[in-house]
C-alpha cells in the first residue's frame, strides 16, 4: 500500500484565476486561455506548496486526496479518500483574499448601521448627547478593524502577494477615494474624542469635528453608494460580476475562516465598548449645554 | 471475435414496428411480450449475467450499475433517460414512439430490482408528441393498476449536454440541467440524495425482455462479446436512413449495406463526438465497443453516418465542431474556450485561408482539451476533429495549402448530417 497526494480539479468550479499555477508551477500549468493544466500526482517534496496551492484557490475548485495503491491485487483501480483538512482553514483566515474582502465587508455591514444610528442622534442632538458620545467611542473599535483589513490587502498588494496581486488594486477612483475615506474617518473620531477630553468651550475642537464630519460625510456617501450593492454579494459568497464568475447561480462559495472573520469583528465591538465605558463620564460637562446654532 | 451470427437484422425491440405506426397500447404489448414478470430481487444478477450494457453511448455494463445501487443503504431512484440529445440518432424516439411499454416494464423492473420508491421519465421538452404518447402511457398503467411504483413524465431543455446522467439527476433536484462533476456519481447520491440509477430507454427495453426470458435467451443473439441486438441509427448519404435492430458482433459494412449506403466514401461512427473512417476499413469491423477499439472508435449509440460522395469531410466536420462548441455547457473553461477555438481552426482550414501555423495550433489544443471537463463534451469534440485531419489527411494538406476541395467549392454540401438550429441561451431549466 503506497499512499500518495493527488489534485483534483472541478472544472465547473474554476475561473481561471491562475493562483494554482504561481504557487505550484512544478505541476501546475496554464493554458492560452488561462486554465490549470494539472499533473496530478504530487510527490511529498511537492506536498507543502500543494497544499498552499489549493487553500489559496479563489473559488476552492482545487482539493488534495490522499490515494492508496492496493498493490495487492495489482489493481489499477485507487482509493481515494478526499483529505478535509486542506478544507478546513486554520485561523489565519485573513490571508485569503475572499476572506479579507469579507472582513472588510462584514465590518463595513457593523459601520453602515452603526453610523446609520449616530446619524439619528443628530436630529436631536441634545437630547441624545450621550448616546451621541456613547457611540461613537464604540465605533473607534471597527474603524480601526476596518481600516486593518484594507490596510493588510495594501500591504499584501504591494509586497506583491500572488492572490492580491491578482485580484489587482481597487477601481481607480476608489483607489483615490480611499485614503480620504480613512484620514476623514479618523478625523471625525479624533476631534470627537478631543471634544471629550478638552471639555466644552475651550479651543476650536467642536468646528473642527462638524468640518471634518462634512469632509467625512461626502466621502462616505461615494464609498457606501460604490459598495452597499456588492454587500450581499461578497457576504453570500454569490457571484458579482466582480469575481470572475461565468453566471449568476453557481456555487455559494464557502470561504473557511467565518468563525475568526465573526471573532474580529466581536473584538473589535468589545474593543470599542470598553473604550465607550471608560469615557463615557465625560460627556457629563457637555450636558445640557446648546451648542449646534 | 467469435460465434458470429449469419442473420445481421433480429426483431426484439423491434417486433411489431412495421404493422404499427403508432404506441403499442398496454393490451397490444402483453400479448406481444406477455404481461410483466413478477419482480425479482436477483434481476440485476440476470442482467449481468445476460451482459447488457448500457445503450446511451457509454457502453457500462447495466447489472454492476444496478448492483451499485442496490448496495447502498436507503430507499433509490430510477431515471429513464430519454433525451436521446445526438442530434443524428433516432433509435430511443423509434423505440418510444413504437414500444413505450417494453421501456416501462423496464423502469418498474429496475426499481424493485434497486429498491427504488419513484421512476423519473426524462424527455426532451422540444418533443411534445413524445411526451403526450407517455404521459397516455403512464396513464394507461395508472388505471390497470399494474406498476408498484409511481411514474413521472418530464420534459427537459434540449441541450446536446443535458442528456448527460448528472444534467438529469440536477435538473430533477431543482437545478439546470447540465453536467456536474463527478463525483458523487448518481447511483451513490443522486435524485434527492438517493442512490439514483440513471439508464438509457434502450437498455431498460432489454432489462424488460431479459426479465421475461432469460439471461440464456438475451446472449442467443449477438457474438459472446457484444450479446444481445442493438438498436442503431443509420443516417447521412443513404438510401435507406433509419433505425435498424442489429445483432451484436454484426459488421458496420453489413449496416452499410442494410441502409443503402451509396459509396465508399467516409463514414462517422459513434456520432458527433465519433470518428471518421474510410468505409473500405470500417466496412470490416465489428459494430461493437471491442471491435472498434482497435480503431479508436466507439460504436456510442448506435450511429452510422456516412458521408455524401459531393461533401467536403472538413467542411462537414467544420459545422459540427460549431454546433458542439455552441451546445457546451459553458462551465468548464477548457471547453468554453477550447471548442469555439478549435472550430475556429478547423473552419481557416474547410476554407482553405488558413493562417500561418494554425495546424500546428490545432494539434497543440487538441492535445492539451481532453480529460478537463466536468463531462466528456470535450473530449467528443476533440475525437472528431483528430479523427478528421487523420481520415481526411491529404484534403487537409491540400486546404492547408490554399486549395480546397472541389465539394468545398461548390458550396453547401448534399446530403448533410443534420445540426440543430441555436436556441435561446440560458434555457437551462
Amino acid at each position: 500500500m503506497a499512499m500518495s497526494l493527488r489534485i483534483r480539479i472541478d472544472p465547473t468550479a474554476c475561473t481561471g484565476h491562475g493562483v494554482c499555477a504561481d504557487l505550484l508551477p512544478e505541476r501546475i500549468e496554464l493554458d492560452e486561455w488561462g486554465f490549470p493544466i494539472i499533473q496530478p500526482e504530487v510527490p511529498s517534496s511537492l506536498a507543502a506548496p500543494a497544499r498552499r496551492a489549493v487553500r489559496a484557490c479563489p473559488v476552492l475548485a482545487l482539493r488534495l486526496q490522499r490515494t492508496q495503491k492496493n498493490q495487492r491485487e495489482g489493481n489499477p483501480g485507487t482509493v481515494t479518500v478526499t483529505d478535509r483538512r486542506h478544507h478546513r482553514r486554520e485561523p489565519d483566515a485573513t490571508d485569503g483574499v475572499v476572506g479579507n474582502e469579507r472582513l472588510t465587508a462584514l465590518t463595513g455591514v457593523v459601520l453602515l448601521i452603526g453610523f446609520a444610528i449616530e446619524g439619528m442622534t443628530l436630529l436631536a442632538l441634545h437630547r441624545l448627547l450621550t448616546l451621541h458620545f456613547f457611540l461613537g467611542m464604540l465605533l473607534i473599535g471597527p474603524v480601526l478593524l476596518k481600516i486593518g483589513s484594507t490596510g493588510y490587502r495594501f500591504a499584501r498588494y504591494y509586497t506583491g502577494a500572488a492572490p492580491y496581486v491578482r485580484k489587482g488594486p481597487p477601481a481607480p477612483f476608489m483607489r483615490l477615494l480611499g485614503p480620504f475615506v480613512i484620514l476623514t474617518s479618523l478625523a471625525v473620531l479624533g476631534t470627537g474624542v478631543m471634544l471629550g477630553v478638552a471639555g466644552p468651550g475651550s479651543g476650536p475642537w467642536l468646528f473642527f469635528h462638524k468640518a471634518s464630519f462634512v469632509l467625512w460625510f461626502g466621502c462616505m456617501t461615494l464609498h457606501v453608494l460604490t459598495y452597499v450593492w456588492r454587500l450581499p454579494c461578497i457576504l453570500l459568497g454569490t457571484p458579482d460580476g466582480h469575481g470572475g464568475h461565468a453566471e449568476p447561480g453557481v456555487a455559494r462559495m464557502a470561504v473557511s475562516g467565518g468563525g475568526t472573520r465573526w471573532l474580529l469583528v466581536g473584538a473589535a465591538l468589545a474593543g470599542g465598548l470598553v473604550i465607550a465605558l471608560l469615557t463615557i463620564h465625560l460627556v457629563g460637562p457637555w450636558d445640557g449645554r446648546l451648542f449646534f446654532h | 471475435m467469435s460465434t458470429q451470427t449469419t442473420r445481421p437484422l433480429a426483431a426484439r425491440l423491434t417486433v411489431g414496428w412495421h404493422q404499427a405506426a403508432r404506441p403499442a397500447s398496454l393490451g397490444e404489448h402483453h400479448a406481444r411480450y406477455g404481461p410483466r414478470p413478477e419482480a425479482g430481487r436477483d434481476l440485476a444478477g440476470a442482467v449481468a449475467a445476460a451482459g447488457l450494457t448500457g445503450r446511451g453511448g457509454a457502453g457500462f455494463p447495466t447489472g454492476v450499475k444496478m448492483r451499485a445501487v442496490a448496495a447502498r443503504r436507503g430507499p433509490a431512484v430510477v431515471v429513464v433517460n430519454g433525451m436521446e440529445s445526438e442530434p443524428a440518432s433516432e433509435k430511443d424516439q423509434a423505440l418510444l414512439a413504437r414500444a413505450p411499454h417494453l421501456v416501462l416494464d423496464g423502469a418498474v423492473l429496475a426499481a424493485h430490482a434497486v429498491g427504488a420508491g419513484t421512476v423519473h421519465v426524462c424527455l426532451d421538452r422540444a418533443r411534445d408528441q413524445q411526451i403526450t404518447a407517455l404521459m397516455r402511457a403512464v396513464g394507461e398503467r395508472r388505471r390497470a393498476r399494474v406498476d408498484p411504483v409511481p411514474v413521472m413524465v418530464h420534459g427537459l431543455p434540449r441541450h446536446y449536454v443535458s442528456s448527460e446522467e448528472t444534467s438529469l439527476v440536477r435538473w430533477l433536484n431543482g437545478g439546470e440541467a447540465r453536467p456536474v462533476t463527478a463525483p458523487p456519481r448518481p447511483s451513490d447520491r443522486g435524485v434527492g440524495r438517493h442512490p439514483t440509477l440513471v439508464d438509457n430507454v434502450e437498455t431498460l427495453a432489454h432489462v424488460a425482455l431479459v426479465a421475461r426470458y432469460g439471461p440464456a435467451w438475451f446472449r442467443s443473439a449477438g457474438s459472446s462479446d457484444a450479446p444481445g441486438t442493438f438498436l442503431v441509427t443509420a443516417a447521412g448519404a443513404v438510401a435507406g436512413p433509419g433505425v435498424y435492430e442489429i445483432e451484436g458482433g454484426t459488421l458496420v459494412g453489413d449496416v452499410l449495406e442494410m441502409s443503402g449506403a451509396v459509396d465508399d466514401g467516409f463514414v462517422l461512427l459513434g456520432g458527433y463526438g465519433g470518428t471518421w473512417h474510410p468505409m473500405r476499413e470500417a466496412a470490416q469491423l465489428p459494430l461493437t465497443a471491442a471491435g472498434l477499439r482497435a480503431a479508436g472508435a466507439s460504436p456510442g449509440a448506435g450511429l452510422v453516418l456516412a458521408l455524401a460522395p459531393s461533401s467536403c469531410g472538413l467542411a462537414e466536420t467544420t459545422r459540427i465542431l460549431g454546433y458542439l462548441a455552441r451546445e457546451g455547457a459553458q462551465q468548464c473553461g477548457p471547453c468554453r474556450f477550447g471548442l469555439p477555438a478549435i472550430a475556429d481552426d478547423f473552419a481557416q482550414l474547410a476554407a482553405g485561408r488558413p493562417e500561418d501555423g494554425v495546424l500546428d495550433r490545432l494539434h497543440r489544443r487538441l492535445g492539451v482539451i481532453p480529460g478537463r471537463g466536468a463531462c466528456r463534451h470535450p473530449d467528443g469534440a476533440v475525437r472528431l476533429a483528430t479523427s478528421a485531419l487523420n481520415a481526411f489527411a491529404s484534403d487537409v494538406r491540400a486546404h492547408a495549402a490554399g486549395h480546397p476541395c472541389a465539394a468545398f467549392r461548390r458550396g453547401r454540401t448534399a446530403a448533410g448530417l443534420p445540426i440543430p438550429r441555436p436556441r435561446a441561451e440560458g434555457q437551462w431549466r
